[in-house]
Parts: structure tokens; C-alpha cells; sequence
């Protein structure tokens, strides 16, 4: 009696396990289902849904990973970067003597400054095109934002540098 | 025999209560709202707002194929939102909808297409069955429509080997937009489109450096088949050329093995660039013959301090036994980069004596 009654409770333990096993499959499919539907229309319009389709796509996979990597730390110990950086706080040094000699009462030492500074601003332009070279092409212009950001204290002439990075200073190779 | 009776009835439960289970799951259009697909279709063309026109699209999708020839009339809907939405609701069904493909084509290559860059879309989500597709959208590869044109270089990649002929025609056509956005494709393409290389080695003479650095970071993408072209080009005449080759043999790694003695002999090219390069990428393709290690010992002396700096760094990686005499004669080297490193390679290989 007792022997029977064990064998019925494992029965009903294998019922109420392929049971659940099955309802689980059920819901973990109807919940894929439902998570598939609301994405979108919780987006709403047709921009967000090309937002989420272009995290997804593979030429955003391509921009994430491979074509845009960290900046590798032991890139910034290159003697170029060291360069570079001496070049921009010339350049900046340059700029000051520039802005204190634009007294319009000493033109000759206002002349001197302007081509100290256009000196200055071609050496931050050969650096550049150096860097060019020794970079990969996707690491060049993170690695002169980091360059620039490290060596020039203010916003005003970061952006002057910024600038020459900008006008392609480093790719007229 | 109460046992096999006990796992029948057992069984016999499992099954009932699965089917029953089952039967009282929704159907998966259901899920949009219990709406029928005349409903959705209404709702679609109607709705006041955007979002409500989305779970339409979306539950239309959820009906599969059949759907396709109801909503092919609404991609030409007087309304241009019932147009984008219809569109989405083919994105939607992916490779379901391969029927819409001629009309999808003959949207993609309407330039005044409200919905064009989402028939694009529809095309790759569709991928290989929408080849027919190759020409209109290697021609929007061509226009001033940046996002179309990415959309058309993803297209052609969701369609993938069929695409490669076309694509190869591009890279010979004057036109360095077009060809950068081909080589964006081959790039997805990999391995797939390897039949690529003699017409990429071609248009690498072009003097666009963008469409250079494109190319050779598709040459990347081959993996083994493009180590012997590359190596080929270490030769150019052009150091820029030459310097990319080593460039792009690094990014490699070992596949580019094979290419040790070619690196080895630009560690004496000419051009600075170049040799920082070889001697960078002969660190990176895992050589470690005899005669780079000789390469790389005669690197440490270059004039120029980038590659003495980054010889000293390789040398540390290839033959470190080499490396702590090269760091110590470097401890006195004119540019502190240089001797910052000296010191920190002497320290990590001989941590007592520094």
C-alpha cells in the first residue's frame, strides 16, 4: 500500500516537473515573442527605430570596435606625442607674446611675434603630419585630442589646435 | 505493473496539460492587440499617433508572407506616412518579404522616395533572395546621399557573395566616394569577397588617401589571402604605400607570419615612417628569427627616435635577452621619450639592477 502510494506521488512529481518544464518553454517563448513587439512600439516613430536598428548594424559594429579602438596608453609615450606637445606650448607661448605685442605703438615687436607664431604653428603642423605616420589611421585624431588636452590648459587655444588638426594639417602627406 | 500504468498516466498529463497550455496561449498576432490584420491595415493608414501606426506595422508583420500583396499598394499611399510605415512593416518581415523586392528596388531608386533609406533597409533585412536588388543599389553607392549610401553598403553586404562582382566594378570606377563605400561592404564581406584583392591593389593607386586607408583596412579583413599582396606592396615605390603594407601585415598578426623577411628588410627603408612600421609589425606577426632580432638590434641605433623607441619596445617582445643590454645603452639617448622608455624596459626585464 504504502510502496504504492510512493509510486504515485513520483508520478505526479514527474507530472508537475514536465508541467512546469513545458509552461516555462511556453512563457520564455511568448516572453521573446512579447519583448520583440514592445521594443518598438515603445519607440514610437520611425527615427528611434532606425536608432535601434543602427546600434545593431554592422557598420556600427565596425565604427565601435575595430575602426575606432582606445587609444593604446603606450601610443601617448611615443617621442612624437612629446614633440607634439612641446610644438603646442611653443605654439601657445607664441600666441601670448602675440596678444601683450599687438600694442599698435610697437609695430616692430608686434611683426616679431606674428612670425614667432606662424613658426610656431608650422612646427605644430610638421609634428602633425609625423604623427600621421606613426598612428594608425583610425588612432590619429583621438591621439591629438589626448595630445592637446594634456599639454594646453585652456579652451581658447585647444581649439586653435583643434583647428589645425582639423584642416587636415596631418594628412597632406 | 502499476509502474508503467503510473508513467502512462503521467505522460498522458504531461501531454494534456502542454496542449492546453499551449491552446490557451495567445497567437502571435494576438499580441498586437487581438486586432484582425483588416483592422491593422486601417489602423496603419489612420492612426492619429505615430506610435499606434507602429504596433500596426508591427502586427501586420506578425501574419508572415501572405501579408506582403495587401501591403505593396501602401508603399505608393498618397500619404507618406502610410508609405514609411508599410515600409517598416516589410523591414519588419525580413526575409518573409522577399516578394516585395522589385518594389522595394524601384523605391530605393527613386531619389524623391520619402521612405528610401527604410527600402534599403528592407533589402538587407530580406539579404541574399534580394540580389536582384545589386544594381540599384550599387548606383545609390554612387549619390551625394550619405545615409542612403551607408544603407546601400550594408544592403549589399546583408546580400553578400552575389554582390561581389558589382562591387569589384565600383572599386574601378573613377569615383573614391563610390569606392569607399564599396570597400565598406567588402569589409562586412570578409573572407567572402577575397576575389576582391587584384582590383583593390589596383585602386590603391589612387591618390585619395581615404579611400587608401579603406582599402587596406579591407586588405585587413582577408586575413591570410592578403598577406602575400601586401607583402608585394612593401616594395612600392610610394613610401606612403609602403608604409600602410606594414601597417596592415601587423594588423594581421601571425597570420602574416610568411611576411617576416619582407617587414625585416623595410626596417632599413628610407623613409622613417616606414621603418617604424616594419619594426612595429614584425613585433606584432610574432617573428622572431635571427635575422630580425639583428633587424631590430640595428633599429635601437635608427636616427630617427620614433623607431629607436619602438625597436626598443619590439626588441623587449621578440628577445628580451637582447633587449636589456639595447635598454641600457639607451638610458642615455638624446630624447627623453626614448630614455623614459629605456628605463622602463630595463626595469621590467631586470627589476633588481635598475
Amino acid at each position: 500500500m504504502f510502496a504504492s502510494l510512493k509510486e504515485t506521488l513520483q508520478a505526479l512529481l514527474a507530472i508537475s516537473v514536465l508541467a512546469t518544464v513545458f509552461w516555462g518553454a511556453k512563457q520564455h517563448s511568448l516572453a521573446v515573442l512579447r519583448a520583440s513587439n514592445e521594443v518598438q512600439p515603445a519607440a514610437g516613430s520611425p527615427d528611434d527605430f532606425r536608432a535601434s536598428r543602427q546600434a545593431s548594424s554592422q557598420v556600427a559594429k565596425r565604427h565601435g570596435s575595430p575602426r575606432h579602438p582606445g587609444i593604446h596608453s603606450r601610443f601617448l609615450d611615443l617621442p612624437i606625442c612629446a614633440d607634439l606637445s612641446e610644438a603646442l606650448q611653443q605654439m601657445q607661448a607664441a600666441a601670448v607674446r602675440l596678444g601683450d605685442g599687438s600694442d599698435l605703438y610697437d609695430g616692430r615687436r608686434s611683426t616679431t611675434a606674428q612670425d614667432e607664431y606662424q613658426a610656431a604653428v608650422s612646427r605644430v603642423r610638421a609634428e602633425l603630419q609625423i604623427l600621421h605616420t606613426l598612428v594608425a589611421p583610425e588612432q590619429y585624431e583621438g591621439l591629438c585630442t589626448h595630445v592637446i588636452e594634456r599639454t594646453l590648459p585652456d579652451n581658447l587655444s585647444r581649439l586653435a589646435a583643434r583647428r589645425l588638426v582639423n584642416s587636415g594639417a596631418g594628412m597632406a602627406l | 505493473m502499476r509502474r508503467p500504468v503510473n508513467s502512462i498516466l503521467a505522460g498522458g498529463l504531461a501531454v494534456l496539460l502542454s496542449g492546453g497550455l499551449w491552446i490557451a496561449a495567445p497567437a502571435p498576432h494576438a499580441l498586437a492587440g487581438e486586432r484582425s490584420l483588416g483592422e491593422l491595415l486601417k489602423q496603419l493608414q489612420s492612426a492619429d499617433t505615430l506610435a499606434e501606426r507602429m504596433r500596426a506595422a508591427e502586427g501586420i508583420a506578425e501574419y508572415g508572407p501572405s501579408v506582403v500583396p495587401r501591403l505593396l499598394p501602401l508603399l505608393d499611399h498618397p500619404d507618406p506616412r502610410t508609405q514609411e510605415y508599410a515600409c517598416l512593416a516589410l523591414v519588419r518581415l525580413g526575409p518573409e518579404a522577399e516578394a516585395a523586392v522589385p518594389s522595394l528596388i524601384r523605391q530605393a531608386s527613386r531619389r524623391d522616395c520619402v521612405f528610401r533609406r527604410y527600402a534599403i533597409f528592407a533589402l538587407h533585412q530580406i539579404g541574399p533572395p534580394a540580389a536582384p536588388a545589386v544594381p540599384a543599389l550599387i548606383g545609390v553607392l554612387t549619390e551625394d546621399a550619405p545615409d542612403c549610401r551607408l544603407a546601400a553598403a550594408e544592403a549589399l553586404a546583408g546580400i553578400g557573395q552575389a554582390a561581389v562582382p558589382a562591387l569589384i566594378e565600383t572599386l574601378r570606377r573613377p569615383d573614391p566616394r563610390a569606392s569607399c563605400a564599396a570597400c565598406l561592404t567588402l569589409q562586412q564581406l570578409g573572407a567572402q569577397a577575397v576575389s576582391a584583392i587584384p582590383a583593390l591593389l589596383e585602386a590603391v593607386a589612387a591618390p585619395d588617401e581615404s579611400l587608401r586607408d579603406e582599402i587596406f583596412m579591407t586588405l585587413a579583413g582577408f586575413g591570410g589571402d592578403a598577406v602575400e599582396p601586401l607583402a608585394r606592396l612593401l616594395d612600392s615605390p610610394e613610401p606612403g604605400l609602403r608604409r600602410r603594407a606594414a601597417l596592415t601585415l601587423g594588423r594581421l598578426q601571425r597570420t602574416a607570419h610568411p611576411s617576416e623577411a619582407a617587414l625585416g628588410k623595410r626596417t632599413q627603408d628610407s623613409d622613417a615612417s616606414v621603418r617604424f612600421w616594419a619594426v612595429r609589425s614584425l613585433a606584432a606577426i610574432g617573428a622572431a628569427s635571427p635575422a630580425t632580432r639583428q633587424y631590430l638590434l640595428q633599429a635601437v641605433g635608427d636616427s630617427d627616435p620614433n623607431v629607436r623607441w619602438q625597436a626598443l619596445t619590439s626588441l623587449a617582445s621578440v628577445a628580451p635577452e637582447l633587449a636589456r643590454q639595447a635598454a641600457r645603452d639607451l638610458l642615455d639617448d638624446p630624447h627623453p621619450s626614448v630614455r623614459k622608455q629605456a628605463q622602463a624596459v630595463a626595469e621590467a626585464l631586470d627589476p633588481e639592477r635598475a
